[in-house]
């Protein structure tokens, strides 16, 4: 089923939406949970929760395309998710590592005056399309979809060291842009 | 702000954007290349079997929806995703015997989520003269190491388990067809001894690392000394590496961790250990001047044989993200220890290539990327009569999890036969477990063929 078609079912409240969307893009919404939540039992319960929250955002919103719509929703629910497990305890897998190399971006401190979550997002929104395009991609693909250094690699036909080094890289800029736009002390 | 503040408002980004990284792939035209590659491979093969007008190739499949050979699905030559193919049992030298090879491809609703069938690749051995015959046969896996730990291959005779002994072959760093994982199987580079790593190095941990607490900072220590020519240093759970040529024709090396990291610190010296060196703190990784900060770090030095820092070493770098302790007696941990074993051996400082220095890249590199590795064992075939192999073990299926048109397809390849025991009857079952699971779209049907695949659709 096309994705016009199966949004087409959501705006006119056909619950056969769902199970569409689960059979196109069940299997790719389970990858992306399971980047950020190791345990398949969680990663499950987090992509149901991804075709509730799409029947209840489908309508008023119209996604264009579907499946990187999908994809915020799964990734943003499995965040919330992760950060109340390790609210209890250490969690595992590759999100550690990554949310530790961000760290080199910012302050990693509660301040006071933090720009609001939209201002921050244009920003981030605005210094990924100033990239070139590759740089951007390995980017999203390690900090959005929490990619592991290996798979990135083998994506991109890269030597693990370059996609590490290029990562290096494009977080010093990142730290220096956010600095620029006083977003970051 | 904190790296999960980032780290949800990297979350917001434009959808277009994360459709580019989606597509985010090698060139194109590379599609088009390893198909051409994957049909060379083929002939080659054939040429080099000489028999494959024997080998017969039956399909049959207990899941719903017959054969489309007419569907323009594409080949696992052209996935986005290519594991390697499944490959046939061998040995080392021609054995006069013969097989007939019955290979099933179940897809058990366990396995389903991480796109992975249960592989059952059963032999029937005959040996046709009138005296029994032992044999070394072998049975290769392209896989990773981590693959084989975590999905090992359960190898019977006659329904007896085996334990084989598992040698490994090179890495595959950018291997994308079948041709790349069978030019591994015919090489010779196949390592099972364990090598010699007697030799001791001095190691520096680094351990309760204080700062003055201070806004606005990401507080992160450099250490800084100088090395002679000749000598070499590794780094284990640093976060940044670096080094730049001395006038004596060593090197000036910098390293770098965050006071917060988690990860045990570690600087290895093969060799005498630097006298003098240099600790200080900044505010971040970047090390800038101007950024400086006051950190003290205690530094525990230690002397110790390589191989059992390299014991140490592997089982912390394996057990990240993994809940519980991995068992280091484990074939596929103990290869992970001879293989980065063997690269430390041959290891040399390069400058322009740092890629090593790093002790963590080196057992991940080894612990991840695809190679062919080959699991090993004796089998008696009576005379006149049979013994049956079999090896059952999960394996990821090809797909697509791109742009492609065929983004909803999955596929397996596999070389029919070896030379040195060439498969005389072949049969394949694609099977689900769990009823209406999947239906093929396409598959390959020739009996000349050296090699077959399937292509397939799952449902539900």
């Amino acid at each position: 089923m096309e994705d016009t078609e199966i949004v087409a079912l959501y705006w006119a409240r056909n619950e056969a939406a769902i199970p569409a969307t689960a059979e196109k893009y069940g299997p790719y919404c389970t990858t992306v949970a399971l980047r950020i939540l190791p345990l398949p039992q969680d990663a499950e319960e987090c992509v149901n929760d991804t075709w509730l929250r799409t029947w209840n955002a489908v309508p008023p919103q119209r996604p264009a395309l579907l499946r990187p719509f999908l994809a915020k929703i799964t990734r943003n629910l499995a965040f919330d998710r992760y950060r109340e497990a390790t609210a209890r305890k250490r969690g595992g897998g590759e999100l550690p590592l990554a949310l530790e190399e961000l760290g080199e971006c910012v302050s990693d401190r509660d301040t006071e005056g933090e720009a609001l979550a939209h201002e921050l997002s244009a920003a981030i929104d605005a210094f990924l399309r100033a990239l070139p395009r590759r740089e951007r991609s390995i980017f999203l693909r390690r900090y959005f979809y929490v990619d592991s250094c290996a798979d990135i690699a083998r994506r991109f036909g890269l030597r693990e060291s370059t996609v590490r080094v290029q990562l290096h890289r494009t977080r010093a800029k990142l730290r220096d842009f956010l600095r620029e736009e006083g977003l970051e002390p | 702000m904190t790296r999960e503040t980032l780290f949800a408002a990297i979350g917001q980004v434009d959808d277009a954007l994360l459709e580019q990284a989606e597509q985010g792939q090698k060139t194109p035209v590379s599609t088009h290349l390893r198909r051409w590659a994957a049909l060379a491979a083929a002939l080659c093969l054939v040429v080099g079997l000489g028999a494959f007008g024997l080998s017969q190739i039956r399909v049959g499949s207990s899941a719903p929806g017959s054969s489309d050979t007419a569907s323009p699905a594409a080949d696992v030559g052209s996935f986005d995703s290519y594991p390697g193919p499944i490959l046939p049992l061998t040995a080392d030298a021609d054995t006069g015997l013969t097989a007939q090879r019955a290979l099933t491809l179940d897809y058990a609703p366990r396995a389903r989520t991480a796109n992975m069938a249960t592989v059952t690749d059963r032999y029937t051995l005959t040996n046709p003269t009138d005296a029994d015959q032992t044999l070394l046969l072998r049975y290769p896996v392209a896989a990773s190491l981590s693959d084989l730990y975590f999905h090992p291959v359960a190898l019977t005779v006659d329904g007896a388990a085996l334990e084989p002994s598992l040698a490994f072959g090179p890495v595959l760093y950018d291997g994308q067809t079948r041709e790349d994982y069978l030019a591994l199987l015919s090489g010779t580079d196949f390592l099972e001894d364990d090598p010699d790593l007697s030799q001791t190095v001095t190691l520096w941990r680094f351990t309760h690392t204080d700062y003055a607490p201070t806004d606005g900072v990401a507080p992160s220590v450099a250490i800084t000394f100088h090395l002679p020519p000749g000598a070499r240093v590794q780094c284990f759970g640093m976060n940044s590496y670096g080094c730049s040529p001395a006038g004596d024709g060593g090197y000036d090396w910098e390293f770098g961790y965050f006071v917060e990291s988690a990860a045990p610190l570690t600087l290895l010296f093969y060799g005498e250990a630097p006298g003098d060196y240099t600790v200080q703190g900044y505010s971040n990784l970047g090390f800038d001047a101007g950024t400086e900060i006051d950190v003290s770090a205690q530094i525990t030095v230690e002397t110790a044989p390589l191989g059992e820092v390299l014991s140490e070493a592997v089982a912390l770098a394996v057990s990240r993200g993994i809940e519980g302790d991995i068992s280091p007696d484990d074939p596929a941990v103990h290869a992970l220890w001879q293989a980065v074993g063997y690269d430390l051996l041959a290891w040399r400082v390069d400058p322009e290539d740092l890629e090593n220095v790093s002790l963590d890249e080196m057992i991940d590199r080894n612990w991840l990327m695809r190679r062919v590795s080959l699991l090993s064992f004796p089998v008696t075939v009576p005379a006149g009569g049979s013994a049956e192999v079999q090896a059952v073990y999960d394996k990821e299926a090809c797909y697509n999890r791109e742009h492609s048109t065929y983004r909803e397809l999955y596929g397996f390849d596999w070389v029919t036969s070896s030379d040195a025991l060439p498969v005389t009857d072949f049969s394949l079952r694609v099977a689900a477990t769990e009823p209406d699971a999947m239906e093929i779209v396409r598959r390959t049907d020739d009996p000349d063929a050296p090699w077959g695949e399937v292509v397939f659709r799952l449902l539900g």
